[in-house]
């Protein structure tokens, strides 16, 4: 309590507040553009933070990490185009409500949503870390390599539509991640020789690579001149919208609850949580449970406050795994880790006694963050819609740049502008051929968790498999990944039966 | 392709934008700012050593002093550009007894550590062996009890391979003649997890990293590698040499120049920093932290550098 007091007088700090306010606002800014994505502006953000006090530094990445979910919106309702992934499900009824010369109102219930759904899963974020805190100090060894297989089973199986495609490139994450001297051996592993690569591949440089520079090779290759016009009657009244929300209660509810729980789950992000609430409301319409004579399709606002209380409240759910255990639940958490690690800080059950203040720092940024986006979205809403005209070349340019700086940056050799150069080339190949980036960045990040957990836990009982059947968690994880491996097969088998069977 | 020539005339003119500024040139030492490069994470134990080392550096020097880091290759990426730079006492490295054990364990790396000269040792720590109070052991001989009752049986939780922790297990199974499971964990956090997750019987962290926790009565002091006195520890501290084995093991840190920097130039640069390292600013900060303060300049560093790592490279033959 202490903690979160003193945590919480360093936030309130003018400088740390503006920052989140800032972060917020860019995040929404990334948010708003189609194709900038809060991995791609977290990562392009770490090698500026390095320069600040962490507190500080997480006070931007936090805002920005918020501000995008909530920023993804608006291209999505005025355009339909989704901002970004986890607001696809956003446009499916915000487009047509735009259309419908409701654009305004359609805004105003993703802001209030998303405020909704991020601060209600923070609420519930926030006693559950320190019960889980406790808790992990138990979780072995064992315990934690299958979490780690289980993170990159459901990332593999849900990122992309196939799941073989999913897993080669989380296995190619893996490979990866085993550059470098071996920790448990100390012997050099895939170094090429090269002194540059013993402590593995820069992580910084890498996602860099993959999130930035990879995006303005993926958009100059598809780029098309015509750029769509956003629609126009964006004002609305906050009294309106209030009472639209209260009315919305229980859609509210229950997209905030299956955003909180897919948080939790390592892998499954927020776009899932945004489909997944969207499925609900859908059903929803056709048993006529939901007010009014729209179908989907057609406008229905719960369509749009459902997705977007969800994929905010992933927010909450996420930042668990990621402070307690040291294992990030989607692409942006798993860069936060990544930076959090840079500061040369281990998250992680002790990471709560070790680092009170930056801890419970990020977590009640967090909380405060939504807030920001809150305020940030009012303020900005004309200005970022206006920006959605803007000439991409200008913008993928700079993008460009500050990717190429940042690698710089984020180790001061010029070895980190080849790495994410590399890495942003094979990111265009890897979008090209259908494999998913985000499975990639997570082997690579998990890929030291789950080997050197395995092998610890060999090391401590001398080679005895049982050690991965004893405990209640390693069962439930081998149970699951069991699962969505079944999953998998019974799927492709039923797909090849029809095809038969249409053949026939 | 329009497209593409004006996202690149665009990238070429942030690029222009961002020009440098010329340097400033010199005549007496320092004339211009210092560099201190750190090799190894920002925000980890030697950049917060150096970080509040230099934080006063004002009050000793006019010209200030920047702390750099180059990360990458496990650090050889930083040690290797200030073993390259211009010997002139304007580059400096800072860096802790990895000098000494990462060539231990690596062969062919690009440097070693006859490319520097030590300017001097700053801080010292040591490594302490813990357990629970549920194992009921009170000092080292239980500990060394109950490894013989069952050789290979024992978990012993270091940091990490090859570090200063891990040869201290070494030296206190050398002295006792016993052999215990030495498992490696990746940071001082995660052993003292596993510690008191109780995933291991013992483990032998950095003292700074085991302390609130043996404050706090959830782990018990047994041993640790060298002799220093800490603040913030009211019990008595055993060292390796009043339990009968013969290391002094210190995990100390050093600030280093390039191995042709002149003479005269190492002296200025040692009184600058033993300054600084007997500044109350830095004692007080040194022992909040944890870690002890100290001031060995030049050849007295050298001479303590040379001793350590040939008690660590006696224990690395013992590495099977």
């Amino acid at each position: 309590m202490e903690h979160f007091l003193s945590a919480l007088g360093d936030i309130l700090l003018p400088l740390n507040f503006a920052l989140l306010f800032a972060g917020s606002a860019l995040g929404l800014l990334v948010g708003v553009l189609p194709g900038l994505s809060s991995p791609m502006a977290l990562a392009l953000l770490i090698p500026i933070a390095f320069g600040m006090e962490p507190i500080s530094a997480f006070m931007i990445l936090i805002g920005v990490y918020v501000g995008t979910k909530t920023g993804g919106a608006f291209s999505a309702i005025l355009m339909r185009t989704p901002g970004t992934p986890a607001a696809a499900a956003t446009a499916m009824e915000g487009y047509p409500m735009a259309q419908r010369g409701e654009a305004g109102r359609a805004l105003g219930l993703a802001i209030g949503a998303s405020f909704i759904g991020g601060t209600l899963s923070w609420l519930v974020a926030l006693p559950l870390i320190g019960v889980i805190g406790t808790f992990a100090v138990r979780i072995s060894s064992a315990d934690l390599a299958l979490i780690g297989i289980l993170a990159l089973a459901a990332v593999a199986s849900l990122s992309g539509n196939d799941l073989l495609k999913g897993l080669i490139a989380a296995a190619l994450g893996l490979v990866f991640s085993t550059v470098g001297v071996d920790e448990l051996s100390g012997v050099p592993r895939l170094t090429l020789d090269s002194y540059h690569l013993l402590g593995g591949v820069p992580f910084l440089a890498a996602i860099i690579g993959l999130f930035a520079v990879a995006t303005v090779l993926i958009d100059i290759s598809e780029a098309t001149s015509s750029q769509a016009q956003p629609a126009q009657n964006n004002r609305f009244s906050v009294l309106e919208i209030i009472r639209d929300l209260w009315i919305m209660r229980k859609v509210l509810g229950v997209g905030t609850v299956i955003g909180s729980i897919l948080g939790i789950v390592p892998g499954v992000g927020s776009d899932t949580a945004g489909w997944l609430s969207f499925a609900y409301v859908k059903r929803q319409v056709e048993l006529g449970r939901i007010a009014g004579d729209r179908k989907i399709g057609e406008g229905v606002p719960q369509g749009v406050a459902a997705p977007e209380a969800a994929n905010n409240a992933v927010t909450g759910g996420a930042t668990i795994p990621m402070l307690t255990l040291g294992i990030p639940g989607d692409g942006s958490t798993a860069i936060m880790l990544g930076a959090l690690m840079l500061f040369g800080l281990q998250p992680g059950p002790l990471f709560f006694r070790e680092s009170p203040d930056l801890a419970y720092g990020i977590l009640i940024a967090l909380g405060i963050a939504n807030l920001t986006t809150l305020l940030a979205a009012f303020m900005f809403i004309r200005p970022f819609v206006a920006i959605l005209k803007i000439d991409r070349a200008m913008l993928l340019g700079t993008v460009l740049v500050l990717a190429l700086v940042g690698s710089f940056a984020s180790s001061n050799t010029t070895y980190g502008i080849t790495i994410a150069v590399a890495f942003g080339i094979l990111g265009y190949f890897m979008h090209r051929f259908g494999y998913s980036i985000p499975a990639l960045a997570l082997g690579l990040i998990l890929g030291p968790v789950i080997e050197s957990n395995f092998r610890r836990a060999l090391l401590i009982t001398r080679g005895d498999y049982w050690v991965f059947l004893t405990s209640p968690i390693s069962l439930i994880c081998i149970l699951i990944i069991v699962f969505i491996g079944a999953k998998f097969c019974f799927d492709t088998w039923r797909r090849g039966r029809n095809q038969k069977n249409r053949l026939a | 392709m329009a497209y593409f020539i004006r996202t690149l005339v665009t990238g070429a003119v942030f690029s222009a934008l961002a020009a440098a500024t010329a340097p400033v040139m010199a005549q007496e030492f320092p004339t211009k700012s210092i560099r201190i490069v750190n090799a190894f994470a920002p925000g980890g134990a030697t950049d917060t050593a150096i970080r509040g080392l230099t934080q006063n550096s004002d009050q000793v020097i006019d010209q200030p002093i920047v702390i750099e880091s180059v990360t990458g290759g496990a650090g050889v990426t930083g040690i290797l550009k200030v073993a390259r730079s211009d010997p002139d006492g304007y580059t400096l490295l800072v860096a802790d007894t990895v000098m000494v054990t990462l060539p231990l364990f690596q062969d062919s790396l690009p440097f070693s550590i006859a490319d520097f000269k030590a300017v001097g040792v700053f801080n010292l720590r040591g490594a302490w062996l813990l357990s629970r109070p549920s194992k009921g052991w009170t000092s080292l001989a239980d500990f060394v009890e109950a490894a013989k009752a069952e050789p290979g049986a024992l978990t012993v939780g270091v940091p990490s391979l090859s570090s200063p922790q891990h040869l201290a297990v070494i030296a206190v199974e050398d002295a006792f003649d016993i052999d215990v499971n030495i498992v490696p964990y990746g940071g001082g956090a995660p052993t003292m997890a596993a510690l008191l997750g109780d995933q291991i019987d013992a483990a032998m962290p950095g003292a700074p990293a085991g302390l609130d926790s043996v404050n706090a009565g959830e782990a018990v002091f047994l041993v640790a590698s060298t002799e220093i006195e800490l603040d913030k520890y009211d019990g008595e501290i055993i060292s390796f040499m009043d339990a009968g084995i013969n290391h002094d093991l210190g995990i100390w840190t050093a600030i280093w120049a390039p191995k042709d920097t002149p003479d005269d130039v190492m002296e200025r640069l040692s009184d600058i920093f033993g300054t600084m390292a007997q500044s109350n600013e830095w004692t007080t900060f040194a022992r909040g932290y944890g870690v002890t303060p100290i001031w060995k300049p030049l050849d007295e560093a050298s001479a303590y550098i040379k001793a350590s790592s040939e008690s660590l490279s006696d224990l690395a033959k013992l590495v099977e």
